[in-house]
């Protein structure tokens, strides 16, 4: 307690009679408190912020200059906030005859009164000799009808006059409602806890759908190599059109979804080749009018086949049906003609183009890569999409830089040899097609 | 940190500081640093001038009390100046009155740090 310096005591504060005699101003500095009390609990930045601020509150209400608030927590009660007193209060050793009280008391009690509960007496008495500079005179059990939350302890006040019946009822109704809020930040832990639970069962969730994805994925790889193994040249080119296709899908700014459904459709795009007679697959020389019809049957028997399975994603059957289709209506089966054509049909029509071109056919040698890109230009807005081609361009030219992030997916082709032609094309072509 | 600053002037036998807006936690708490500093850098006079303080809370309150202990726990010298009624009012109900000295203006607060030098 700080000494009054007798020579600076106003004299007029010595006087209570000149304080207003119906009490009306301390009534509403009692009603603000009350109300900057319940803004504090309600307006905090978080839990430590609204005890400190209850707190705070509640001492600047009743002028007093030191208190600490603890809270049942583990099993004992930890000081959480306090006010005026050094660091480090330990925790309060719980006994049963203490809890038993706490259950049952409702309002704060004086301390140093002879009637005080030894239980009381025995809280104060280990804080006192924890913190010497620190005499708690007000014992204020906190809690709800839910269970005991918390003990708040005051010391004395600045004049050293004892709270009156009226001033403790005031601090009884702020103690109800700082241990509501205690109690419900409870619930709140306790949701918090719950939801950290159920988070690692979404995380394992994923996972398990993330491996669940690939095996799916390497199922339909598997069939895809199935397909391509009935013809001896087409070895490998389902999962190079899947990976072009999937690569300028993505730079296209595709959703996800459309991205895997292009994938899967592409693996599979030319699955209806398995009712196609393995004689016509490798026929070295032209076809015949209608081994053409044959040959050109197959999009539609893919679609069939595919349209059977219920993919998780949409229009994989519809995708692969329509990746013989050209822009001009000129192709097949359904000769749809541009934006008619889905999106993904159109960009596994460039990648299916271009394999086909730089392998190896029954009927001749795979063609060079010039040769490929030219005819990809030559049939710009005719056969292909001239913003899906002008992607797929850029993607060529970086994985000819071996660009950061390049895919590696023409390596091995033998593109070396032409490669600063190439790259000279392609420049232009971008260009043109900005 | 807070985004409040406390403005204050060292007026010779005391520094004074301004308690401008509304003395709640965020005031509170930034008035109570700087006479902390001020303490710490070896002052004991603190003039607190409530000219422009718009209202003081039960939080502020609680600020000024821990402000008062502090300086005199260090036998310093604390007094107030140009308190609204209604604020001299609430210094008196609360009971640091008792403990403060109040002047109606800065200068006659200064001229009692004067005699006290």
């Amino acid at each position: 307690m700080p000494l009054p310096i007798s020579d600076s005591i106003p004299e007029r504060s010595t006087n209570g009679s000149r304080l207003p005699a119906d009490g009306g101003e301390r009534a509403r500095f009692k009603l603000r408190a009350l109300r900057d009390f319940t803004f504090g609990l309600s307006h905090a930045r978080d839990f430590d912020e609204s005890l400190r601020l209850a707190l705070m509150s509640i001492l600047g209400t009743f002028s007093i200059p030191k208190g600490v608030l603890f809270l049942h927590e583990g099993g004992e009660f930890r000081a959480r906030v306090s006010r005026g007193l050094p660091p480090g209060i330990p925790p309060l050793e719980m006994s049963a005859e203490l809890l038993a009280y706490l259950r049952r008391a409702r309002q704060p009690v004086l301390v140093g009164r002879r009637d005080a509960p030894a239980a009381v007496r025995r809280v104060a008495s280990a804080v006192e000799e924890a913190a010497p500079a620190f005499s708690p005179e007000i014992f204020c059990s906190l809690g709800t009808r839910k269970g005991v939350v918390g003990i708040l302890l005051l010391g004395p006040t600045l004049t050293g006059k004892a709270p009156t019946v009226r001033q403790r009822e005031t601090l009884g109704v702020m103690a109800s409602f700082l241990s509501a809020n205690i109690s419900n930040h409870g619930v709140v832990l306790e949701i918090s806890a719950l939801n950290d639970v159920l988070q690692v069962q979404v995380r394992e969730n994923e996972k398990l759908l993330r491996s669940m994805e690939e095996i799916y994925l390497d199922t339909i790889r598997a069939l895809a190599a199935a397909i391509d193994a009935k013809d001896p040249y087409t070895r490998g080119h389902s999962e190079r059109v899947a990976k072009i296709s999937v690569a300028i899908a993505r730079t296209l700014g595709l959703p996800d979804t459309e991205v895997q459904a292009i994938q899967v459709a592409s693996l599979l795009h030319d699955v209806g080749k398995i009712a196609t007679d393995r004689a016509v697959l490798t026929k070295a020389t032209n076809l015949s009018r209608s081994e053409e019809r044959e040959l050109q049957r197959h999009p539609r028997t893919s679609y069939d086949i595919l349209t059977e399975i219920r993919f998780p994603y949409p229009e994989v059957a519809r995708l692969a049906r329509h990746h013989h289709e050209r822009l001009d209506g000129a192709g097949y089966p359904d000769g749809k003609r541009g934006e008619e054509i889905p999106i993904g049909s159109r960009i596994i029509a460039v990648a299916d183009a271009f394999d086909a071109m730089v392998s190896d056919r029954p009927y001749r040698r795979s063609l060079p890569l010039m040769h490929a890109l030219r005819e990809i230009r030559g049939e710009l807005s005719r056969h292909f999409d001239s913003d899906v081609a002008g992607v797929f361009f850029r993607i060529l030219r970086g994985e000819l830089n071996g660009e950061k992030g390049a895919l590696g997916l023409f390596r091995g082709n033998g593109f070396d040899a032409c490669r600063g032609e190439a790259l000279e094309f392609l420049g232009q072509m971008i260009r043109e097609l900005r | 940190m807070s985004y409040l600053t406390v403005r204050t002037r060292d007026a010779g036998n005391a520094v004074v500081v301004y308690v401008d807006g509304y003395l709640n936690s965020l005031l509170g708490e930034e008035v109570e640093r700087v006479v902390q500093e001020l303490l710490n850098t070896g002052g004991q006079r603190v003039l607190l001038n409530f000219g422009e303080t718009r209202l003081i809370n039960s939080i502020g309150i609680s600020f000024i009390i821990g402000v008062v202990e502090k300086i005199l726990e260090r036998n310093g010298l604390l007094a107030f100046c140009s308190l609204s009624r209604m604020n001299r009012e609430l210094f008196q109900m609360t009971g640091v009155a008792r403990y403060v000295r109040a002047f109606d203006t800065e200068d006659d607060a200064l001229a009692y740090f004067g005699q006290h030098s």
